[in-house]
């Protein structure tokens, strides 16, 4: 057990300290946004040795991308670099039961209203192609068709009648042997500007990583399918705290807050952190644990260790990465055992800053923002 | 507490009341007169003359290989005629089958019963001694598991008490019982039984000459100077070292001794007395040796722990001779060097300065994972990490920890910080019960008191120094200062006065007497406290010193800085004023009690009696369940009275029990309840536990005319607990050693959290 939550903990880089004391009073969920002078007032915030940081990212929304097949040196995700020598190429016709002809599909983190589409193509041949929506889980659907100009100059513009929601965006076109490799050089989704809205990956230490997947033919299964996951940063561009490292100490710096908790239920105590970096937490040497503060004087009593950390956002989302990645929410949760809260509607935490889950290394970079803390009678992840 | 027959309906009943009262923080602890039959205090059950013919024939005494022997010793003051008496010593030869003597005892059923042997504390064989029932089949322990390597009392009878298993006597009257040695042990004069903890010899009984406490040690003729002795002695040592080979690197017999000479170099060479002042082959040594050992570990494939196996100090040692000269390695311009770390020739050169910063790194981190608990452990291994951490510093900062972070790894280590070397601190610590390992009143934490190992101010003093931290030195205060409790007058072999530590109750290795303890000269030079000062200023006028020779005894904890340092700080030491501390068994002292809760340990004064004893000793699974058998020395001038005795022990029930077989029979030790959110303690691995798990709440003794009362729960942690001292039967008044107050005996008395309360009773003489 404790391996496990060594690694996890390494992974997430907090741990949690819970302290006992009433200050907040209200029901669960109760969520407090730090960095936030308001939320951070009401939940009587004092911090020691942290930084309220902020990360604003433009608001990107191409996540990965897969294809029926391609060359090697050639993969899908080169259509989404923005670099003019990489493209995604595939010649030959795809693999059986895939019957119709070559196609690329992006991923997008969360549904948007898609309105066009810019493609620019791989050779000079013109293209017959689809572009398709996917409303819903395995449902796509045509939205434009035609042909391409035949030239592999500049993006071509596809507007698309009647937009509606959709999370990924699929070009596919028919199959040409004589046209030698066929792919496209670069795609643009609504008109978003590259790097912004397509960088490979967030972080130079966050290269695209293939993630093999189930992948459906026509309800034939295939067995995995390579997915291009582009590690995309999520941030809203809302502010944080750091917990700092202290050269003058062995442990970090501290915050104390109170929260709401349910006076009959167990409580959990989850942590939204940036995991923006390349790093694992355990190189760094950083760390959080939450323990409670006991007795008027607030003195550190019962610490805990995050029960599970994941960054899982969207549960129909297929796609999950390792944890914690750059450009990622990665939510910790602690539980707090019922002896804690019963019969209280509020205690006084502290998320206190340690080198590792043992506390017997000291604290050496500033642990990963964290953006909000939410206690609930289960794990939050939003 | 489970402690008895009689207790046990009672217990339970009242450990359900306890659980009700105890949210009020108070305990009410209920008078049992379950020690059966009342007995007078000093009525034996058997008495039996060793030696006598009449004596041995009414209680049936067989022999086999078990000598009569005569003890003469001369007049004192009230009975000025020289006397003698009979015993016997059990003595088989080695070819032998065990000696032993059988006799018939009587007992009082459904009691606590001891036997009481009466020794002679001038004897010079002494070995394990054990009680046997059932024709010697049924083994009820050992009697004298001490070792003693002097006269333990020289001069006096030693009154040597046992409890005998409840299994044996329960429901019989009497028993036959048989006294075993497997080789030559102690002369037994009289042995008795009774049912009192407290033994009180028969009222004819003859007492040796009552211990005075001889002369200081004056200096002889032919001894020097004390300067020039302590200078001759450190430069014997230097030049030792200075022939040494110590350009090499092993794990041997010798590689100790040879390690701590590699670190004393840069002492030699940054003295100015030491005739090899910035001597420049001693960078050199240092520099060749260091990089021996930076390639044999890159040898071994860059693993420290293959270097010196379990070794605490090794790496440590090698990072005090580096970063004692670095300054002289950057002036040479030897970091810069390009040097073959590896003995590799496929692998490139690195510099010096990577070679050994590498080398500290890996060195370092290895060691940092197993900093093990017993306390003399991690003071050892924090030395070395604090050194290696400042090596770094000097040849790599950005890899190096800071200062406050590096010596965290000694503040853990002198228990300023919780442990976390260990599981059960990280979950102890998690559970808000954190581990420490030395008391917060200054005694280490192994199980219980120790001896020898728990001696470490010469250990801390080096950390004192090499850290120059006050917190490191304020603890290393506190520490000896409660060290100086363990410290009783005696006199050394020729009887001149000397100081003894406290062995006796060492829950491993116990000794009986205790060596002589001094280290009075480095512990005043560095800390210069009262109490450090005053043993300083004591080891001097007791003539220690004068017992040296021109040259130091270099055995296997010889360390020439240590002779380097005793010049120096003797010199320091000399200069300082008298002063008017005493310690607190000094003679003429007052009354007074001390006691660490957290270790069971309990040291009280009162009148000519000086008294030590544990109640957390590790009988019952070594601490892992509450036992209620300890070690107690009750010393007068005139007998030592040396006991192993049973008290009751009280904790809320936790349903955790330990089975332990004894040969006697089968016993369910209870355990004290975890921390909340803990569901049990930990059971392995069988050493790294907490052995809270076995400190009892409350325990209460009643030994002769004295009630013990520990409350062992700490303030604000989740035992917390007050208790009311139950009052024996018989007793009008009573008076607090500590205070010398007089307590009402009709009013309840209650003992606080982490407190410890002795109490004089007075009879009722109606």
């Amino acid at each position: 057990m404790m391996d496990n939550l060594l690694h996890r903990a390494r992974d997430a880089g907090v741990l949690l300290a819970i302290i006992m004391a009433s200050a907040v009073q209200g029901a669960t969920p109760d969520t407090l946004k730090l960095g936030d002078a308001e939320s951070e007032a009401v939940h009587k915030v004092v911090a020691e040795h942290t930084e309220i940081v902020g990360y604003v990212y433009p608001d990107n929304w191409v996540m990965a991308a897969r294809a029926s097949g391609f060359h090697k040196g050639h993969e899908p995700h080169q259509a989404l670099d923005g670099k003019p020598d990489t493209h995604w190429e595939i010649s030959g016709h795809p693999q059986a039961p895939m019957v119709r002809g070559h196609w690329l599909e992006v991923d997008l983190n969360r549904s948007i209203k898609l309105e066009e589409v810019s493609i620019q193509w791989l050779g000079d041949k013109p293209y017959d192609f689809q572009i398709q929506d996917k409303p819903f889980e395995d449902l796509r659907q045509v939205r434009h068709s035609g042909k391409s100009r035949g030239q592999s100059t500049e993006l071509e513009i596809y507007r698309v009648a009647e937009p509606r929601e959709t999370r990924a965006i699929r070009i596919e076109f028919a199959v040409d042997p004589a046209a030698g490799p066929q792919g496209i050089k670069e795609v643009r989704i609504n008109g978003l500007k590259w790097p912004d809205g397509y960088p490979p990956a967030a972080h130079a230490g966050a290269p695209v990583e293939i993630v093999r997947r189930p992948y459906y033919v026509e309800f034939e299964r295939m067995l995995t399918w390579p997915v291009f996951s582009l590690k995309r940063p999520l941030a809203d561009g809302g502010k944080s705290r750091r917990v700092l490292p202290r050269d003058d100490a062995f442990e970090g710096g501290w915050i104390d807050f109170d929260i709401a908790v349910d006076p009959k239920e167990p409580i959990w105590i989850t942590l939204r952190l940036w995991g923006s970096e390349a790093k694992r937490t355990d190189e760094w040497g950083n760390a959080i644990i939450v323990q409670t503060l006991d007795g008027a004087a607030g003195k550190p009593g019962r610490s805990f260790l995050p029960r599970f950390v994941t960054e899982e956002q969207n549960w129909q989302f297929e796609w999950y990465g390792k944890k914690p990645q750059p450009g990622r929410w990665v939510y910790a949760s602690y539980a707090l055992p019922k002896d804690l809260t019963n019969g209280k509607t509020s205690i006084r935490l502290r998320l206190q800053g340690v080198g590792n889950a043992r506390r017997d290394h000291p604290m050496r970079a500033a642990s990963p923002p964290v953006y909000v803390i939410t206690s609930d009678t289960r794990p939050a992840i939003d | 507490m489970r402690t008895q027959h009689k207790t046990i309906l009672i217990g339970v009943k009242f450990s359900r009341i306890t659980a009700a009262i105890a949210r009020r923080g108070i305990c009410l602890l209920i008078v049992l007169s379950a020690w059966g039959a009342p007995q007078a205090m000093g009525a034996h059950l058997t008495a039996i003359d060793l030696g006598d013919t009449e004596s041995e024939a009414s209680n049936k005494v067989a022999v086999q290989h078990a000598e009569i022997v005569n003890q003469t010793y001369p007049g004192t003051a009230t009975r000025p005629e020289a006397a003698g008496e009979t015993g016997r010593r059990i003595s088989p030869a080695k070819e032998q089958n065990a000696g032993w003597i059988d006799f018939d005892a009587r007992v009082i059923p459904d009691a606590q019963n001891y036997i009481t042997l009466r020794v002679w504390g001038s004897d010079e064989t002494w070995s394990a001694l054990n009680l046997l029932m059932n024709d010697g089949t049924v083994d009820l322990g050992n009697l004298w598991p001490v070792n003693t390597r002097e006269k333990p009392f020289p001069g006096r009878w030693i009154y040597r008490t046992c409890w005998i298993p409840r299994e044996a006597t329960d429901g019989r009257s009497s028993l036959r019982l048989r006294l075993q040695a497997k080789a030559p042990t102690f002369a037994i004069y009289n042995i008795y039984t009774h049912t009192e903890p407290y033994f009180e010899p028969p009222a004819g009984d003859r007492q040796g000459t009552p211990f005075v406490w001889g002369t200081s040690r004056e200096k002889t003729a032919d001894f020097p100077d004390l300067e020039a002795r302590l200078r001759e002695r450190a430069l014997n040592d230097i030049k030792h070292v200075m022939a040494a080979d110590l350009i090499r690197s092993e794990y041997g017999p010798s590689h100790r001794n040879t390690l701590r000479m590699l670190a004393s170099l840069p002492l030699i060479y940054h003295r100015d007395w030491s005739g090899h002042h910035h001597d420049p082959q001693i960078p050199r040594r240092v520099r060749d040796a260091v990089d021996l050992h930076v390639r044999r570990q890159a040898q071994q494939g860059g693993d420290p722990g293959a270097m010196f196996y379990r070794g605490w100090q090794a790496h440590g040692l090698i990072a005090l001779a580096y970063h004692r000269l670095h300054e002289q390695f950057v002036e040479l311009g030897w970091l810069e060097e390009r040097i073959d770390h590896d003995a590799n020739p496929g692998t490139p050169t690195v510099t010096r300065r990577e070679a050994y910063a590498d080398f500290f790194s890996d060195s370092f981190e290895w060691r940092r994972s197993d900093r093990r608990h017993y306390t003399n452990q991690p003071v050892h291994i924090s030395r070395g990490l604090y050194a290696m951490q400042k090596a770094l510093r000097m040849l790599d900062p950005k890899r190096a920890l800071t200062e406050a972070q590096a010596l965290w790894y000694v503040h853990e280590a002198m228990g300023l910080e919780p442990l976390r070397s260990r599981e059960f601190g990280i979950d102890a610590e998690a559970a808000g019960f954190p581990f420490y390992t030395i008391t917060d009143k200054g005694l280490t934490r192994e199980l219980g008191y120790v001896d020898g190992y728990g001696e470490l101010t010469d250990a801390m003093l080096l950390l004192v120094e090499e850290t120059g931290c006050p917190r490191v030195k304020e603890r290393t205060r506190q520490f000896l200062t409660t060290r100086s409790y363990f410290r009783i007058p005696t006199n050394d072999g020729d009887g001149f006065r000397a100081l003894r530590g406290i062995g006796f109750m060492s829950w491993r290795s116990p000794n009986y007497p205790y060596m002589l303890r001094y280290n009075g000269i480095h512990e005043a030079a560095v800390l210069e406290n009262p109490a450090a000062v005053r043993l300083g200023q004591l080891e001097i006028e007791h003539g220690r010193p004068y017992l040296y020779g021109p040259t130091v005894s270099r055995g296997v904890h010889w360390d020439a800085a240590e002779t380097i340092h005793e010049y120096e700080r003797y010199l320091k030491l000399k200069e300082m004023p008298m002063t008017a501390h005493r310690l607190p068994m000094e003679p003429g002292q007052p009354d007074f009690v001390w006691a660490d809760e957290e270790v069971g340990v309990y040291v009280f004064r009162h009148g000519d009696a000086h008294v030590y004893g544990s109640v957390f000793h590790g009988y019952a699974m070594g601490g892992e369940a509450i036992g209620t058998v300890g070690p107690l020395n009750f010393t007068r001038p005139d007998a030592d009275r040396f006991a192993e005795v049973r008290f009751e022990a009280f904790a809320p029930p936790s349903g955790l029990f330990i089975n332990v077989d004894h040969p006697f029979g089968r016993r369910a030790y209870e355990q004290t309840p975890p921390p909340p959110g803990m569901k049990q303690w930990q059971e392995l691995p069988p050493n790294a536990i907490d052995r809270r798990a076995g400190l009892a709440y409350f325990y209460r003794l009643h030994y002769g005319d004295y009630l013990i009362g520990m409350n062992t729960t700490g303030q604000g942690s989740y035992r917390q607990n007050s208790y009311v001292l139950a009052i024996p039967k018989g007793y009008a008044s009573a008076v607090d050693v500590g205070t010398g107050k007089t307590v009402d005996l009709k009013q309840p008395i209650t003992v606080g959290p982490r407190s410890t309360l002795v109490l004089h009773l007075i009879k009722d003489q109606q």
